[in-house]
């Protein structure tokens, strides 16, 4: 079976199957834990949840930065310590790299 | 009663507080929006194709990563896999969210899930560790997110072709930056230096070998199950 993603019918039949397996992505993991008694060891690793991710969302940009990435990463920490606002830190992080690459030329 | 049960669990207040902490997002979000409309756009989306595909499967990387094989009669598949791989760390957030949302009527739980994507999820968690509970201020969030997703898809898929290079926005840096300064928010001592170097390193060996989003699922997996079981330095 081919479905042709430039007639109507197969965009819209690809953009359903994305939009379900989308979706089932978002429910598996509540689905799963809906069977599980939070003990206090179950506690401890969804506490730690949020920081291992952030490390693994952060790690391999990273790895694969340059002086633009490292100067927004230390702009996004210097802003959030300073004035404890999440948002303004990560526009202050995003207007650092915006202004390396400028004046970098990359 | 259900009214008495979700009492806290669904208020119009934290719906408003989520919304307009979305709303901020609002330049990173909108910018997201656009390049994938502009890139929708250049491999022959139209404003309504790339609309429907963001309202109904709300997902930046993996749409994304979907217009890099989109054309050919394996399409299909190429897409759903894509969908797959960068959406694999939703697994976790969802098993992180489940807790916190008991109580919650199951239909209003899958429902918000719906929503949930990378701030608002981050987002929940900060209200998890501060003892609220109130999961309007995910659905707010997500909502604002939506809104904010599907402008800026529609600005880019119609208009997009007069931006150029976005890169030099430095509009692909907002969520790392973002991420970054949640999880200085999230910090409290030192036993959190585990769940963070361990996800990370694990993160570095997925990205280089696996690819898709799998990093995120293989550190976070790794790094949270490190912290789990760590001694810990505080006596609990």
């Amino acid at each position: 079976m081919s479905i042709d993603p430039n007639t109507t019918a197969g965009f819209a039949l690809i953009v359903a199957a994305m939009a379900v397996a989308a979706y089932l992505t978002r429910i598996a993991g509540f689905f799963l834990m809906s069977f599980v008694s939070v003990t206090p060891r179950v506690e401890a690793w969804l506490k730690a949840l949020p920081l291992a991710i952030m490390g693994s969302i952060l790690a391999p940009i990273a790895l694969h930065g340059g002086p633009a990435e490292y100067a927004g990463f230390a702009a996004t920490v210097a802003v959030f310590l300073w004035r404890r606002n999440d948002i303004l830190a990560a526009v202050a992080g995003m207007a650092a790299v915006a202004a390396m690459r400028a004046a970098l030329g990359g | 009663m259900p009214a008495d049960r979700m009492r806290g669990i669904f208020t119009r207040d934290g719906f408003r507080r989520g919304f307009m902490e979305g709303m901020a997002l609002l330049p990173g979000m909108i910018g997201f929006g656009v390049v994938f409309g502009v890139l929708a756009g250049s491999v022959g989306f139209t404003v309504l194709g790339a609309s429907a595909m963001s309202v109904f499967v709300f997902a930046g990387t993996a749409q994304l990563l979907a217009l890099h094989s989109w054309g050919g009669s394996g399409t299909l598949l190429a897409a759903v896999v894509a969908v797959v791989a960068m959406n694999s760390r939703y697994i976790l957030f969802g098993a992180a969210l489940q807790p916190w949302m008991r109580g919650a009527p199951p239909l209003l739980s899958y429902a918000s899930l719906f929503l949930l994507v990378d701030p608002n999820w981050a987002v929940a968690m900060r209200e998890r560790d501060m003892g609220r509970r109130d999961i309007a201020v995910f659905v707010g969030m997500g909502v604002a997110s939506m809104i904010c997703w599907l402008l800026g898809t529609i600005a880019g898929s119609a208009f997009g072709q007069l931006l150029g290079d976005t890169r030099r926005f430095g509009l692909d840096f907002f969520l790392p930056a973002f991420f970054l300064s949640l999880a200085c928010d999230f910090w409290k001592g030192r036993d959190d230096v585990v769940p963070f170097v361990a996800g990370g390193l694990v993160a570095v060996l997925f990205d280089r070998y696996v690819g898709g989003s799998w990093h995120v699922l293989g550190g976070g997996l790794a790094g949270s199950l490190a912290g789990a079981f760590w001694p810990r330095r505080r006596a609990a």
